[in-house]
């Protein structure tokens, strides 16, 4: 027989071993038993590892919960920020556009200038009376400071404040500037028109005072 | 937006606090014109007066609710005439201010914190060499 090895021989060597303790266990089922024994006792350590596998395993589900409800609850925070955001672009906008104060401001002034006009001029040459003269200074100058100065100025040469009271091209612009600084003093120049001056004062130096230095957020280390 | 956040509370204060403002305002302007134009009767100078007093408050509170810095500004008697910020009510001529007959309307700019004004409507006045 030579040596000559064929794969056939390779083959059946291979097989062999195992086919051959097949064999024998089935003729020997006792040494079966050293290999494949059935366990008459649970293996504590599998029993262990299996419970904790479990405990595990329900562990990252009760995790996997939490996460799910926790991107839930980031998408919703994040949608209301969107729209928080959104809003807050808007509110930065100009709720109205330059023209319309500039239009607003001289629609303002021709209403004056018209209506000053039409009740002014046909009553002719006019004279002032002392007692009316000495009321309406009075009165301009309890208006504020556009309308103590106005009457300082008046008072200042009596005769150029009764001379323009007589001609009605004067007079028109004299009731002009008498609306004029009544409307400044009271409404225009005011923090806000109707406040208590003092209240108007306060909150506008308020606003002076945040717009030259700042939230002060040193105030919350006291 | 200080200035604004201020503005809306002050102006809803005054609604609930105050409510007659503007009625005693236009009373007490109507107290001056009857002197000034004593043939216009009350009733008369009560309506004009009403319109444009309501007419600049309500002009004054939507300034405030803005986030611009508006500004009214006043010109005093007896300064110079100046064009960047005055308008001749009357006819041109020369010599100082003798009366401002409507106030100017101005826009405030902070620029690297510095305020710019912008005349957005000139103020008008009348020159005393035109008035006599």
């Amino acid at each position: 027989m030579t040596k000559r090895i064929t794969d056939q021989t390779l083959l059946d060597r291979s097989i062999w071993p195992l086919s051959d303790r097949h064999g024998a266990a089935e003729a020997d089922p006792r040494s079966l038993g050293s290999t494949l024994r059935a366990p008459k006792f649970p293996n504590t350590q599998v029993v262990v590892r299996d419970a904790d596998s479990h405990h595990l395993n329900e562990e990252s589900e009760e995790n996997n919960k939490t996460l799910r409800d926790e991107i839930k609850l980031l998408r919703k925070d994040n949608e209301l920020l969107r729209t928080s955001i959104a809003q807050k672009g808007s509110d930065t906008q100009p709720l109205r556009a330059e023209e319309y104060y500039a239009r607003a401001f001289r629609e303002l002034k021709a209403d004056i200038e018209m209506w000053i006009a039409r009740r002014a001029k046909p009553q002719g040459s006019l004279e002032l009376s002392i007692t009316a003269e000495l009321g309406i200074l009075e009165k301009l100058a309890s208006f504020g400071d556009r309308g103590q100065w106005s009457a300082d100025f008046l008072k200042a040469d009596r005769q150029v404040f009764q001379s323009w009271y007589r001609s009605p091209r004067s007079r028109i612009q004299l009731g002009r500037h008498v609306l004029a600084s009544i409307l400044m003093d009271q409404v225009f120049v005011p923090f806000v028109f109707g406040l208590p001056p003092e209240v108007g004062n306060a909150l506008a130096w308020v606003e002076r005072d945040i717009n030259a230095r700042g939230f002060s957020l040193t105030l919350y280390d006291y | 937006m200080v200035h604004q956040s201020l503005g809306v509370g002050a102006i809803s204060y005054v609604e609930s606090h105050h409510p007659y403002s503007e009625r005693v305002l236009i009373d007490k302007v109507v107290s001056i014109f009857t002197l000034l134009l004593p043939a216009i009767s009350e009733e008369d100078l009560f309506k004009g007066i009403a319109k444009v007093v309501k007419k600049a408050v309500a002009l004054k509170n939507n300034m405030m609710e803005e986030q611009a810095l508006y500004d009214c500004y006043w010109i005093k008697g007896g300064q110079n005439f100046d064009p960047d910020k005055m308008d001749l009510a009357g006819h041109e001529g020369d010599g100082r201010i003798a009366l401002c007959t409507f106030p100017g309307l101005a826009r405030i700019l902070l620029e690297q914190g510095k305020k710019v004004t912008v005349h957005v409507v000139k103020a008008s006045i009348v020159l005393e060499s035109t008035i006599i």
